[in-house]
């Protein structure tokens, strides 16, 4: 057994003095291993949709008054709440939720305009900004401005209203938390051809009064949470394998037919940061 | 070990700067660009790309270059950009 595992992980004679791991077939399988386990985890979510999810603590007033603050600080007005709008980004997330897309636009072709009229709101300017699976109000808000078409939204000194929802539900299987922002104002005459409205590409959000301010989802396992826990640990490993191999050519003083362990050692530890750093999200 | 791994750098200054360089771009994409899929999974694939094409190219310089330390590189930054991409496509 010990020696099986100073093959796997040691230069040794027996593994051509390079640990097992890092030959090119175990690399090989290691890479294959990755995208099975992506498969399976789709898999999982179709077969127990529900099971994987995301935790979450969104709440509306607090998108709210950072999107206000981020208008404020550029000298904007800030936006009003709107309950018409606020309904109107509840129907269109809860139209994601029953129609499984995540999207400006339906696989129907229903366009995010069609929620501002269903629920009455005469628009004569309009934007939608859309983000899933956040942890908390401020990171959404960030990833917005960190995007300069969401920051356009969010900057546009036309708008007048906002309308936010924070709904839960499944998406493709995972239990997700959709935030719908919408902004717009009023014209009281006609409303601005599709077209005009498109290239804006501005988002109004109210929040329903009966909503819930914060939704709070609890579900069993967090796909993300998984995945980010698995990436780390085969990271590490490699690491280690990586600095075990390049310790022992040295003292050694092998020479042999092979990349540079400590490149490779270097370049897998910036990815391993990179995973670590990384946040759930999404926003479009 | 230190000292031999400082002269190898001393030796190959430009390159291992171009490689840090490369990445550090790569890193900073991923990171300023927060939750948005599209620039991710562009900066995930430009990642195990650049990090092959780095290894092949100084191995050709090196004169030592063989098709399993090109495999290797390739292997290395396939599972780097698996890794990324995995991470992404469930974020």
């Amino acid at each position: 057994m010990i020696r099986k595992v100073k093959i796997l992980f040691t230069p040794h004679e027996h593994n051509n003095h390079k640990p097992k791991f890092l030959h090119l077939s175990s690399l090989f399988i290691l890479a294959l291993l990755i995208i099975s386990f992506q498969l399976f985890v789709s898999f999982f979510h179709r077969l127990k949709p529900g099971v994987l999810g995301f935790a979450s603590d969104i709440k509306v007033e607090t998108i709210v008054a950072n999107t206000n603050l981020n208008r404020n600080k550029e000298g904007l007005n800030s936006l009003q709440l709107n309950s018409t709008l606020s309904e109107a980004a509840r129907q269109k997330a809860n139209d994601m939720f029953s129609e499984n897309y995540w999207a400006h636009f339906s696989p129907k072709g229903k366009s995010p305009w069609e929620f501002f009229r269903s629920v009455g709101y005469n628009y004569l300017y309009a934007g939608e900004n859309l983000a899933r699976d956040f942890s908390n109000s401020d990171a959404v808000v960030q990833a917005w401005m960190n995007s300069p078409s969401h920051k356009d939204n969010i900057m546009n000194a036309k708008y007048r209203d906002i309308g936010v929802a924070v709904v839960n539900g499944l998406l493709d299987g995972e239990e997700t938390t959709l935030v719908v922002q919408l902004f717009g104002t009023t014209g009281g005459v006609a409303a601005i051809p599709d077209q005009a409205m498109a290239k804006t590409n501005e988002v109004v959000l109210s929040q329903q009064s009966q909503m819930p301010q914060s939704m709070l989802t609890y579900p069993a396992v967090s796909g993300f949470n998984l995945t980010k826990s698995l990436n780390l640990s085969i990271l590490l490993l490699l690491l280690i394998v990586l600095l075990i191999d390049a310790v022992f050519i040295f003292k050694k003083k092998l020479v042999r037919l092979s990349g540079k362990s400590f490149i490779h050692f270097s370049f897998l530890a910036i990815i391993f940061i990179v995973v670590f750093l990384t946040a759930s999200g999404q926003v479009i | 070990m230190i000292k031999a791994l400082k002269k190898d750098i001393q030796k190959h200054i430009i390159q291992y700067s171009v490689l840090l360089l490369g990445l550090f771009i790569n890193f900073s994409v991923f990171l300023m660009f927060d939750g948005q899929t599209t620039v991710r999974n562009i900066a995930s694939f430009t990642f195990g790309g650049f990090y092959f094409l780095w290894g092949v190219i100084h191995h050709l310089f090196l004169k030592d270059l063989h098709l399993k330390i090109a495999l290797e590189y390739l292997l290395i930054g396939l599972i780097g950009t698996l890794l990324l991409l995995s991470i992404n496509f469930r974020s």
